[in-house]
């Protein structure tokens, strides 16, 4: 991590001093519904970023090298490969649409000049290959230049065909398709750290694949009752952990979380280990079940924690201490009195994501109002900046926002009220090594960066 | 847990106080009762007072009693609008569940308060409650998953040669068809003939049947009739 500027710095226990960088989409104020962002993802180097869509599109953004002709710039982000990866599909069996929208996007560790991603709908899962291509060959034999076929006959000397440079082009192809796997739908996918297996979770199974083979999946968790009526409890969130591969998580919507050892059994219904905060009776209500729910979970780099989100905070567990969480962040607990409203406008349903920075020292998750949260878990600070275009000049410093709980509002506060709680950020991905963020911001996309990068 | 407390811990108040802004319910301090606002929300000062009062006055059951009983009607709501055409997300159906699980069951643990503001959710109401939630998860699962054929509905041994089995599948049929989308359940609820229930308004509301079935001619058995004569009739 890089150090404050000036006075000495504490390993990883700076402050940051986050700067708008960019911001991609519309601007127009209708929001076209296929525009929404459902999906943003860096891959293992950050060179890439990867967002998913509600129209099925994927939009991969690739970073320029560094001008060294301009120190101070540093790589921005720019459009390197869109393409279309599902489409909306029609259960004829069931009458059911299949929603095209991209729930999950998940980047395989590079091993070649190829890049490869997997990306999920709630049905089926797809692996896709981007490639660049910046040569092609010319002085074929057989057709012209333009592809026709050449009479043979008009063939009358042989030469060799010479690779020559072209302009860049991106492709992106299927490369497999997994389908048909799953009757409920698909909320996480994870790569294994084998590299060679990933695990796909929906509501009530956990089906694990092989990255070659489409035509098979070992089911390794399924928690669907005999009787449907007896079903109390869904899984919200899955990830292998980051470097043991018999090794995994899943979370619930009772706010639970099962860490699972695949080589126990074949079948991973009794976990390993079972992770559950005591509900504190004094904040009981009808809404504390749904607040419970969690809507993601994380393993730090280290493979020592993970994160999970519930609606009004996110909590830091150590993989050894199952009967409570080691820290617990309060996202927006001002919410509380709210929640009444919030299950009838539906918001209470809200999956918001977190994620960690690459050193584990902090951690970031979305609120309402566009408003996001960053926690340093060092230092135990916290910040709410906000992604708005007003804030959007080149390397303006964002300012730290605050929600007003009562009482009297100061100046720049905002009461709680006023937020608008149609701007969501359920979407954020941290750089794996840098302090880059990406917020999705609906149909927009922000990318800030710490000034002393 | 008993959800009916004389004072309530302070997370309730506040939401007991978010809830009554926006349904225009005002609860009154020395009369210590609610008052319908006529729908009017109040205005922000007026909620701003009222935090200043804080701890000088309690919720009083009724109040609890109809925030429960619109929670249980913003939740019916909430199924009967989340059937589309696309698969229903089976999370937000579960929560919702249990959700109305703990309601029925305050609503059961509670005493009926004298006046009942809204005499809807007594004990004889449980099972058409019950059978509605219950609806909710094995209509999902018939038409979420192929390879399961459709569960029987439960039902006690001893009545079951009773009954005439039509009621029932096509009750659940309704309650998951887009009929209902255009009658409404309240419209479903307010029909409901209460003067046998006004009546014992003073004492602890009687057992709910254990079956999830009526016996043809009981309130139950009227209440299914008048719901096939509104999705048939419309």
């Amino acid at each position: 991590m890089a150090g404050a500027g000036g006075g000495g710095c504490l390993a990883g226990g700076n402050d940051f001093q986050w700067c708008f960088s960019q911001v991609k989409g519309a601007v127009d104020e209708d929001v076209a519904e296929a525009d929404i962002i459902s999906a943003v993802e860096f891959n293992c180097s950050g060179d890439l970023l990867a967002t998913g869509d509600k129209g099925g599109r994927v939009v991969i953004f690739q970073r320029e090298q560094e001008n060294k002709g301009r120190p101070h710039s540093r790589g921005e982000y720019n459009v390197y490969s869109t393409f279309q990866s599902h489409e909306p599909e029609f259960d004829y069996l069931k009458s059911l649409e299949i929603e095209e929208k991209i729930n999950k996007i998940r980047w395989l560790p590079q091993q070649n000049a190829a890049h490869f991603l997997l990306s999920t709908n709630d049905k089926t899962i797809k692996l896709w290959k981007i490639s660049e291509r910046d040569r092609r060959a010319e002085g074929y034999n057989l057709k012209d230049e333009d592809g026709r076929l050449r009479d043979p006959f008009r063939v009358t000397a042989l030469r060799v065909p010479i690779l020559k440079p072209m302009d860049l082009m991106v492709e992106a192809s299927p490369r497999r398709i997994f389908a048909n796997a799953h009757t409920y739908h698909v909320n996480s996918i994870s790569v294994n750290s084998d590299h060679e297996t990933y695990l796909s979770a929906d509501d009530l199974r956990v089906n694990l694949w092989h990255l070659e083979i489409t035509d098979r999946s070992f089911n390794i968790v399924d928690i669907k009752p005999a009787n449907m009526e007896e079903l109390t409890e869904v899984i919200t969130a899955a990830e292998f952990h980051p470097h043991q591969c018999n090794v995994f998580v899943y979370s619930s919507s009772k706010g639970t979380i099962r860490l699972c050892d695949m080589r126990s059994s074949a079948l991973c219904d009794r976990h390993s280990k079972f992770f559950e905060e005591p509900e504190d009776p004094s904040s009981r209500s009808f809404f504390s079940e749904i607040i419970s729910s969690i809507s993601d979970v994380k393993f730090s780099h280290s493979g020592r924690y993970m994160m999970t989100r519930d609606y009004l905070s996110v909590k830091v567990w150590d993989l050894n201490m199952e009967g409570r969480p080691v820290e617990t962040h309060q996202v927006h607990e001002y919410l509380r009195s709210k929640l009444c409203s919030l299950y009838e406008n539906d918001c209470i349903f809200d999956k918001f994501e977190c994620c960690w920075n690459g050193s584990d020292s902090a951690i970031m998750t979305g609120s309402y109002n566009n408003f996001f949260r960053m926690f340093d878990r060092n230092t135990r600070r916290d910040v709410t900046l906000e992604a708005s275009r007003e804030n959007s000049k080149p390397r303006a410093s964002l300012k730290p926002r605050k929600v007003c709980t009562g009482g009297k509002r100061k100046k720049d506060e905002i009461s709680v009220d006023s937020l608008d709680f149609n701007k969501k950020i359920l979407h954020t991905a941290w750089h794996p090594t840098e302090n880059i963020v990406a917020v999705a911001a609906t149909n927009n996309l922000y990318i800030f960066q710490d000034k002393v990068n | 847990m008993s959800l009916v407390e004389e004072k309530l811990p302070d997370p309730w108040r506040l939401e007991l106080r978010s809830f009554s802004f926006r349904a225009g319910y005002a609860f009154n301090p020395s009369t210590k009762e609610a008052e319908d606002m006529g729908g009017l929300k109040r205005k922000h000062s007026d909620l701003e007072e009222e935090e200043e009062e804080d701890g000088k006055w309690e919720w009083n059951p009724a109040g609890l009693r109809s925030y429960q009983q619109a929670l249980l009607r913003i939740s019916l709501d909430k199924v009967q609008r989340s059937l589309g055409p696309r698969a229903p997300s089976l999370r937000r159906h579960v929560l919702i569940h249990n959700t109305l699980q703990q309601l029925q069951a305050a609503i059961r643990l509670a005493p009926a308060p004298a006046p009942p503001l809204e005499p809807l959710f007594l004990g004889e109401e449980d099972f058409s409650l019950s059978a509605t939630i219950g609806s909710i998860l094995r209509e999902l699962d018939t038409s979420m998953d192929e390879t399961e054929p459709p569960p029987n509905p439960v039902a006690s041994p001893g009545l079951q040669d009773e009954v005439m089995p039509q009621a029932d599948p096509v009750f659940l049929e309704a309650l998951s068809s887009r009929y209902l989308g255009d009658s409404g359940l309240d419209d479903f609820f307010l029909d409901i003939d209460t003067s046998a229930v006004e009546k014992e308004s003073t004492l602890v509301p009687p057992e709910p049947p254990h079956s999830l079935f009526c016996a043809p001619g009981s309130w139950e058995w009227n209440e299914l009739d008048h719901i096939m004569e509104i999705i048939l009739g419309s």
